[in-house]
């Protein structure tokens, strides 16, 4: 399967056909649940109207921790195998994840102060997250720091994979330590923990994230195996402009 | 403020979250697709000059 889609050609005709899905898939999906997560869920008993922070703080952490599982399986891929469209799926996984991460933290902030009195304390939840949002970052400056593309390849996917193991602190830091943070309400032994009316708009927006996050690895992954078509090109037609100016200089009679 | 958008005490904080997710998502999508344009841009006439 992997050594199938590992072929450009044979990459770009799926994704060609994949990313209309995904872009209609997401815009549908994320306008929907902000839709109803703003107007039409009820308010929760406990945080009253705060609570509908929920629709975008949740799907931007879940599909950043999704991402970083994501990047770490395509730069073990490249590591291993040292497919080209592993290294380039994870290359463009990396601003995304970095962004995802981002807006949960800053949302999550802005959750925190109305509910806890502070927009940040250093709580394993928190504090985990922000070294995801670190590590993203981090492999995107290796990347831009290293010239050689294949040494750069094999030190981003290193420090991707390491990185992995924060994955598993994060989704059980509020089960391990004691924590501000609420447990899991969603994933957990005995079924989600809020109800099914105020469930579905979070389950669509998580899908909706997901599928933007498909959409936008898939544009960059075209967009870079376009540049490397051009970069190629390039090269040839330089090529065949330096031989014929070497037949050229041999022919010269007066040489 | 439109009735609609109003929440309550915290109104400012939710309209927050969800205009700064607006804005960072459309961010993305708008760099992603402008980066895909000009590199399509570039390889067609990169195409054009070599053949």
């Amino acid at each position: 399967m992997l050594s199938f889609f590992a072929n450009p050609i044979r990459f770009q005709s799926l994704a060609k056909w994949l990313v209309p899905i995904f872009g209609i898939t997401a815009f549908g999906l994320i306008v929907s649940a902000w839709i109803l997560g703003l107007f039409v869920v009820p308010i929760d008993y406990q945080q009253g109207e705060t609570f509908r922070i929920i629709y975008v703080h949740v799907p931007a952490v879940t599909v950043a921790s999704l991402a970083y599982a994501f990047l770490a399986s395509a730069s073990f891929v490249s590591f291993v195998w040292r497919h080209s469209l592993a290294d380039s799926a994870a290359k463009a996984a990396a601003p995304i994840g970095a962004a995802l991460t981002f807006l949960g933290l800053a949302t999550g902030a802005l959750w925190g102060k109305p509910m806890w009195g502070a927009y940040w304390v250093w709580d394993a939840r928190l504090t985990s997250t922000l070294v995801m949002f670190f590590l993203f970052v981090g492999y995107m400056a290796i990347r831009g720091a290293i010239r050689d593309e294949t040494t750069r390849a094999r030190i981003a996917a290193i420090t991707a994979m390491i990185g992995a193991l924060n994955l598993p602190i994060i989704k059980f830091s509020v089960d391990w330590w004691s924590s501000l943070h609420q447990p899991a309400s969603l994933l957990r032994a005995g079924g989600p923990g809020i109800d099914s009316s105020m469930l579905y708009p979070v389950l669509m927006a998580i899908v909706g994230y997901g599928c933007l996050f498909g959409w936008l690895v898939l544009l960059k992954m075209l967009t870079e195996l376009d540049q490397r078509r051009s970069l190629t090109l390039m090269r040839r037609a330089a090529g065949r402009i330096g031989s014929s100016a070497s037949v050229q200089t041999t022919e010269d009679p007066n040489a | 403020m439109l009735d609609l958008f109003d929440f309550g005490k915290n109104t400012v904080f939710i309209l927050s979250c969800y205009g700064l997710s607006a804005g960072v998502i459309l961010a993305l999508i708008v760099v992603t697709l402008h980066a895909r344009k000009l590199t399509k841009q570039q390889l067609a006439e990169i195409i054009a000059n070599t053949e």
